[in-house]
């Protein structure tokens, strides 16, 4: 029977779909048959290369997708590696022009006024021993009448010997001074600033997972560095003390007491030559 | 005996017989040769159809292929291209990273480098005896401005009258002076040979000192460069990976391409050979049932041309047929075999 319910004559064992399909031949069958076949192992493959081109395409889009994850993670953590770098280094330099700025006093000019304030300060105490010493040796020769003597020219010039070699010692003292302070200053220069770079290398060498944590780290460590910073003030308060000269003691106790011995030798001459005077003995006594 | 009339009759008859059944085997053989002549013009048409399709599917194989082949190779193209400009990009990144850090790196050398050489022009044979008369310049000068009366030209001391006496103080003051002097340039000169080391201990501090924040820095920039470097790094990878990956799926489509031509090519020739096999089957089949027929027609002439013969044989030998045998009973004709009064009639 045909689709439409009428009779069809055909080759016996045709399937009653090839029947209904219009075919009457055995050939007819095979080639529709074999065609239906054919054109569900096309479909059929054609599916599968669909759906395995849908799952490529599915995961290099993940891929894509994934590896551009990636790719933002990486750059957003060399922009905050880049700008805590930079930023460790602007504190850095900022601290540094901070103590620079706190040190820039000491020039050479400071530490040659240095000495030369030591040095007349030594000269000051100088002076005022020789103004004592001068007097004691002016009134010892009055004593002895020795005022206008080649001994007064003597004493004063072993004076102005003493006092003269006692202010260039002192002179090599204050230069001295002058330079050990200048090695004072700029070892504490050094040492505050070591402190800075070493308050910066503690930081983590690593950025932080934010940029917030960045900025906050940073915030900390110039608060750090400040406070180190700031110290310098202190510091340079203390090495700019005024020079002090210890005591010199009394530099001209030596020369006095040789002229008081010769003055003592004077006057025992002057004692033996009036008693030579009064006894008529002495003709040639000297005045 | 016979009958005047019907004899030739009857010969007449046996003979048209005879000589139907001779025409009908000749038809027969000629309806078995044409069915044999028909039997190889369908076989050679279904090859020709046959052959003609599977030249076809070749073709159309080989088209498909070639196309799959090509929109392959242009695709991996494609893929090998953009992946190497991502790498290519990636490379450049890298380049200007580094250069960028490279020249970040040059400056801060360049403070270094600036610094030694300061160092160095400090610290020359010349500075060092520059430092060594400035030492001894200055002690000489602070003992020349100090207040020391014999080297300060004061005249002669108050309170002395006596010219002789003057006259010695002027001369003990001048050799005091010149001895304060000589003893001021000796100190000064002695304590003039710490001035180079001092100069040189300084000169190294402050230059250490000066460096130490690009030093640092340089560290900063050294400490970070992987993490900035990474990016183009991991750029390059991800380029050669998905390149990869998008060339496997390349090569996969391509291939899935090539397996789609190549079932369509078995399809099509598949359908060419059931196609001819069919056609030469029902060839064969009709060829056989035309030889099979021509055969029964042959059989059927031979049987007629029989009758025929032996038609022709009663006629001659009995002037009769044997009906009339029967009808003459004395005649002298011997009878005819067994089965031959069974014989069919003749429409």
């Amino acid at each position: 029977m045909g689709a439409s319910g009428g009779a069809i004559y055909g080759d016996p064992g045709l399937p009653q779909s090839a029947i209904d399909a219009g075919i009457t031949t055995t050939a007819g069958y095979q080639v529709y048959a074999q065609q239906q076949i054919a054109d569900q192992q096309m479909a059929a493959q054609k599916a599968i290369a669909d759906q395995q081109n849908t799952y490529n395409q599915q995961q290099l889009a993940a891929m894509q997708a994934q590896q551009a994850q990636q790719q933002q993670a990486a750059q957003d953590q060399a922009n905050r590696q880049t700008t805590y770098d930079q930023g460790r280094a602007a504190n850095l330099n900022a601290a540094s022009q901070q103590i620079n700025d706190a040190f820039a006093a000491f020039t050479p000019d400071y530490f040659n006024q240095y000495a030369q304030s030591y040095t007349n300060q030594a000269a000051d105490q100088l002076a005022y021993q020789r103004q004592q010493a001068d007097r004691t040796m002016n009134y010892g020769l009055a004593r002895q009448g020795l005022s206008d003597s080649q001994a007064r020219a003597n004493a004063t010039g072993i004076l102005d010997e003493t006092q003269g070699r006692a202010l260039a010692d002192q002179i090599q003292a204050g230069q001295s001074q002058a330079a050990q302070l200048q090695s004072q200053v700029s070892q504490a220069k050094q040492g505050l600033l070591g402190q800075v770079q070493n308050a910066g290398a503690i930081a983590p060498p690593i950025a932080g997972a934010t940029m917030g944590d960045v900025t906050g780290a940073l915030q900390t460590q110039n608060n750090a560095i400040s406070g180190i910073a700031g110290n310098a003030g202190n510091l340079i308060a203390s090495l700019k003390g005024v020079p002090t000269v210890s005591g010199l003691g009394n530099i001209f106790s030596g020369v006095l007491g040789n002229l008081g011995s010769y003055l003592g030798g004077a006057q025992a001459q002057n004692q033996t030559n009036a008693f030579n005077t009064l006894s008529g003995t002495n003709p040639n006594a000297v005045r | 005996m016979c009958d005047p009339v019907v004899t030739p009759i009857l010969a007449a008859v046996s003979l048209g017989t005879s000589i139907y059944g001779g025409v009908q085997q000749a038809n027969a053989q000629r309806s078995a040769a044409n069915a044999i002549a028909q039997q190889n013009a369908a076989d050679i048409a279904a090859q020709n159809q046959g052959f003609t399709q599977r030249m076809e599917a070749t073709q159309a194989q080989t088209q498909a292929q070639q196309q799959a082949f090509q929109q392959t190779i242009a695709n991996r193209a494609q893929i090998a291209d953009t992946m190497r400009q991502q790498q290519q990009g990636a490379f450049q990144a890298n380049q200007s990273v580094l250069g960028a850090e490279n020249t970040q790196q040059e400056a801060l050398r360049a403070v270094g480098d600036q610094a030694a050489q300061n160092l160095l022009s400090q610290t020359s044979a010349p500075q060092l005896a520059q430092s060594q008369s400035d030492y001894q310049t200055q002690a000489a000068n602070m003992l020349g401005n100090a207040n020391v009366p014999a080297l300060t030209a004061q005249g002669p001391s108050s309170g002395v009258n006596d010219p002789a006496t003057n006259a010695a103080l002027a001369r003990r003051t001048a050799e005091a002076a010149a001895n304060i002097r000589q003893y001021g340039a000796t100190a000064a000169k002695v304590g003039s040979y710490n001035a180079p080391l001092n100069l040189i201990g300084n000169a190294i501090t402050n230059t250490q000192t000066g460096i130490m924040p690009a030093a640092a820095a340089s560290q900063l920039l050294q400490s970070g460069s992987n993490l900035r470097l990474a990016p183009s790094q991991l750029l390059w990878t991800q380029a050669g990976q998905y390149g990869n990956a998008a060339d496997l799926a390349a090569q996969s489509s391509g291939q899935n391409a090539l397996q789609l031509a190549s079932l369509k090519y078995n399809n099509a020739t598949q359908l060419a050979d059931l196609q001819q096999s069919d056609t030469e089957r029902a060839a064969q089949n009709a060829a056989n049932q035309a030889a099979a027929n021509a055969a029964y027609q042959q059989q059927m002439g031979q049987v007629i041309s029989g009758i025929g013969n032996i038609g022709s044989y009663a006629t001659g030998r009995y002037g009769t047929l044997p009906g009339f045998l029967d009808k003459y009973p004395n005649t002298t004709t011997p009878p005819l075999p067994a089965g031959t009064a069974n014989l069919p009639a003749f429409a």
